[in-house]
Formats: C-alpha cells, structure tokens, sequence
C-alpha cells in the first residue's frame, strides 16, 4: 500500500462512448534507452499502461515487477476465456479473476501480496464501457472517475468536481490531461521555484529525491514543484540562477517522457472495441492540442 | 425416428423436437422432452445415442447453471454454444465419446438479438437462422430454405414450423407423432402448442 502511495498516478475516466486512462511515469532519465518504446509493439513504453485483452487496457501503480506478473496473469486469463468461451472475456470478470489472485495472498502465510493497484477500462456488451479499480487485498470496485498512485487524493476531489455524467471521450481526454497535469505539480512556475529548486537539487539517491520532493510539496505556499526537476537536479543545481530555469534545450517536451495516454472506444466500423495506447509522439500531438504543453513554456519563458 | 427443427425469426426462436423414446423398433414412450433449458434465455434440443443425449444434455446443464452461480453474468448463447462445442469435441476423441446431436437456440439480452447453433457430435458448430437434425432434416430443410424467413413474427414462425412438420409426417416413413415446441425471446422460455 506504501508503495502505491508513491507510485506514478494513474488515472482513468470513464466517459459515454469510451474510457481514457493516463498514468504518470517515474522511471525516467536522460540515460534511460527508450527507443524501444518509441517502436515498440502497440503504442506506450509499456511502463505503466498494457493491454490486458483486446477490450480491456489496465493502468498499474506500485511495484513494476509485481505488476508485470498481474499483467500477464491477466492476459493468460483473457485468452483462457477466449478459447473456452469465443468471446472477449466481460471486464468486470476479469478483475475479478485477478482479485481471486490477489485475495490468496493475503490469506496464507510466508507469502507476500502484490503491491499492485491496477486500474481496467474495458468494454463488453453487458455493460458497455466500465472502470474498475483493485488494491493489493483483493477488493474491486467499479468508477465512472478514479485515480491510484502518489497524489490520488488530490486528482480525486478534481476529477470530482469536474466529472459530469454524459461526458464524452473527446472531453474526457481533456479532463484527464488537466488532472493529470495538476496532480504532477507542472502547471506553472512561480517565484518560489528557486527555493524549491534549492531543496530538490540535493539528493543523490532517488528515494531521498522522493522524499524531499514530498517534503517540499508539504510546505505552505510553495507552489508546485516542476517534474523536470525531479529528472535533472544536477542540471539545475550547476546552472546560474540568471538562466531559465528551464532550459529549453534540456527539456525538448515536456510532458510525453513521463505521461503514458490511452483511450478505448468503439470502433465505427467493426463495432468491436478498439484500445489504443498512445506513442509518445501522439500524445506530443494531443497535448499541444490540449494547451499544455505550451502554456507551460509560455510561463517558463515569462518567468525566467 | 428422432427428428429436431429450430428457426430464428424477428426476436426469437423457436425450437421443437419430437417426443418419442423408441428402442429398436419399439416405441418406449411418445411423452419425451428432448428439449433442456440451460438458463433463462437458453434452449438446447438435443438427439442421438440415447443415454448419451441425457447424460451429456445434464452435463451441460449443470456446468452452464455453474458458471451462472459462480459469475456476474448467464453465459451468452455464443459463449454457452462455444463451449458446449468445445466439450462434444474434446469428448470425440475420448476412449468413449458422447454422440449426441443439438441444437442451441437463445437470445442475446446482451445484444437484444436471437442465436441458433447447430451442433453435431463431431463437434462442428455453425450458427444458422434455421437447422435441423435427424431423419426429418432432409424434408424440413429444403422447406425451410423455401419458407423461412428472419423477420417473421413468431405466429408466422410458428406456422413455417407447423409446415415443416406435416411434410416430414407426410414423406417420411418412420414420422414421429408428436412435438415438443419450446419458444425463447426477450421474456425468456416458454412453452407453445402447436
């Protein structure tokens, strides 16, 4: 559970005709090798946003190696319906399938449960689009909006006040992008970003990275905390305090290294439903779309 | 002999089967229901080695009232269908396979649409707007390519199903007498008279 309440946030809305889902990646840096992900398979880095079955795409948040087991758990179980039944296996049956799992582990001794919450937007013709969330005990329950991982208090109560009953996807995807944006501390910059920068450019370790950038976040009126920093203290710490704080060679986009999007709807043609997990590329696209990504270098640049 | 129809019209389908339990050349019983309801929306008309066709009819029963007790949903009429297939065709090459023939007609609550599978025992399984099996199939069949047609009303149904049954009892040698006739919609299964 404490390692959920670190974890990148995922987020997930549930709209009229789909759902979308966004997490925030942590594992990020300059040296990390993602030309994987920019090719690879189905779209996304394959960090925290998978496709569990051809209906259904999960969000993971806590730790990455019990979540690759669940992922596959959960694929195994899809296909198994699959070959048994000839259909798409129905999205609440699958977390069920997966919190009978999980459930065990938290029943017999010497063994560990996954520090897993996930999150399954998915699609079946008994309920149509659906959300659903399970934590490491084994507990589900369906949302028409919810949020797991680090600052999931803080997307919640914004996604509920913003969440209206007849959304639609195209709104949804904005809804979700400004959440997300707001929960990851990276709307605009303000004056106190020096001081702030000063705190976050000690650590060395990344846990005691996390943990001053909890502190930081904890202190009144100080005002949101940029990502970047979090990637690239030492950059910052080695920059004079004249320059942009942002430089704008160290930070070509800003928000596809660490946002995983995917959105599934219904296909208009097939009629089947049809996820699609966003490439980094994409989600540049989408959120230029949106105005975010340049109404953060706007204020960067006014602020340096 | 044994002789099953089923048709799909606008929101339903009918399914009968004779009533006959005959041994050799003994009529056994003529009061027969040959026809099991798996669930609510679910008919499956099953003939073919008698004791194989009730035992496995009743395998398929519990494992489908199972699955209903077990999970959020009944199955749906492809899923139940698929599966039934599934078992006819892992029981073929088993030391002792079940031959028995069906015919699984449902409605979709899911998808508001009626289903009917044709089943045989070496597990081939195709969805068909109308089928049958047994003897009666080679009269009724090519009737029913006549007269069948999707968007009947189920009195209409009713009365191409009536016609398919007086050609077989007019052709065939060995007709049966009498039908069981079961029909499946949106309300569920119940039971009609011809």
């Amino acid at each position: 559970m404490e390692a959920i309440s670190h974890a990148g946030t995922v987020l997930g809305v549930l709209a009229k005709d789909g759902v979308v889902l966004a997490a925030e990646k942590k594992v990020t840096g300059k040296l990390l090798d993602l030309s994987g992900a920019k090719e690879g398979g189905y779209g996304g880095s394959g960090e925290k946003i998978y496709l569990l079955n051809s209906n259904v795409i999960g969000g993971v948040a806590g730790l990455t190696a019990d979540a690759n087991s669940l992922v596959n758990y959960a694929r195994t179980a899809a296909q198994q319906h699959l070959l048994q039944y000839n259909e798409d296996i129905p999205v609440e049956l699958l977390a069920q399938r997966l919190c009978d799992m999980k459930q065990g582990y938290t029943q017999y001794g010497g063994l560990r449960p996954f520090g897993v919450s996930l999150l399954y937007a998915g699609y079946d013709p008994h309920y149509h689009f659906q959300l659903y969330h399970s934590d490491p005990s084994g507990n589900y329950s369906g949302w028409k909006a919810t949020c797991i991982g680090a600052n999931n208090g803080t997307a919640q109560s914004l996604l509920k006040q913003e969440y209206k009953d007849d959304i639609e996807v195209k709104d949804a995807i904005g809804l979700v992008l400004r959440t997300m944006s707001k929960t990851m501390d990276s709307t605009t910059l303000g004056s106190e970003k020096r001081e702030s920068r000063r705190l976050l450019s000690i650590p060395v370790h990344p846990d005691s990275i996390r943990a001053s950038f909890h502190y930081v976040h904890r202190l009144p009126r100080l005002v949101p905390i940029d990502p970047r920093f979090y990637f690239y203290p030492l950059v910052f710490f080695l920059m004079p305090p004249a320059l942009p704080l942002v430089h704008p060679i160290l930070t070509p986009r800003l928000l596809h290294r660490t946002v995983e999007f995917a959105v599934l709807t219904i296909d208009p043609v097939t009629k089947q439903p049809k996820a699609k997990i966003y490439r980094p590329a994409e989600i540049d696209a989408l959120l230029l779309a949106e105005g975010l990504t340049k109404k953060d270098e706007d204020t960067e640049m006014k602020s340096a | 002999m044994e002789t099953s129809f089923a048709i799909t019209g606008k929101g339903y389908v009918i399914v009968a089967a004779d009533t006959t339990a005959a041994r050799s050349i003994v009529k056994m019983k003529v009061d027969e229901d040959k026809i099991k309801t798996l669930s609510p929306h679910l008919l499956m008309a099953y003939s073919g080695e008698p004791g194989d066709t009730v035992q496995f009819a009743e395998y398929v029963e519990r494992n489908i009232r199972l699955y209903q007790i077990r999970n959020l949903y009944p199955l749906r009429p492809s899923a139940a269908a698929s599966w039934i297939r599934r078992s006819l065709a892992e029981s073929l090459r088993s030391r002792k396979p079940y031959s028995v023939n069906l015919l699984v007609g449902g409605y979709d609550t899911a998808t508001h649409t009626p289903h009917l599978y044709w089943v045989d025992y070496f597990g081939t399984m195709t969805e068909v707007p109308f089928g049958a099996h047994g003897y009666g199939s080679y009269f009724a069949l090519s009737l029913l390519d006549r007269y069948h047609n999707p968007e009947a009303s189920l009195e209409e149904g009713l009365a191409t199903l009536r016609r398919a049954i007086d050609e077989v009892s007019k052709r065939l040698v060995v007709s049966p007498g009498t039908y069981k006739v079961k029909v499946v919609d949106k309300d569920g299964v119940r039971e009609v008279e011809l």
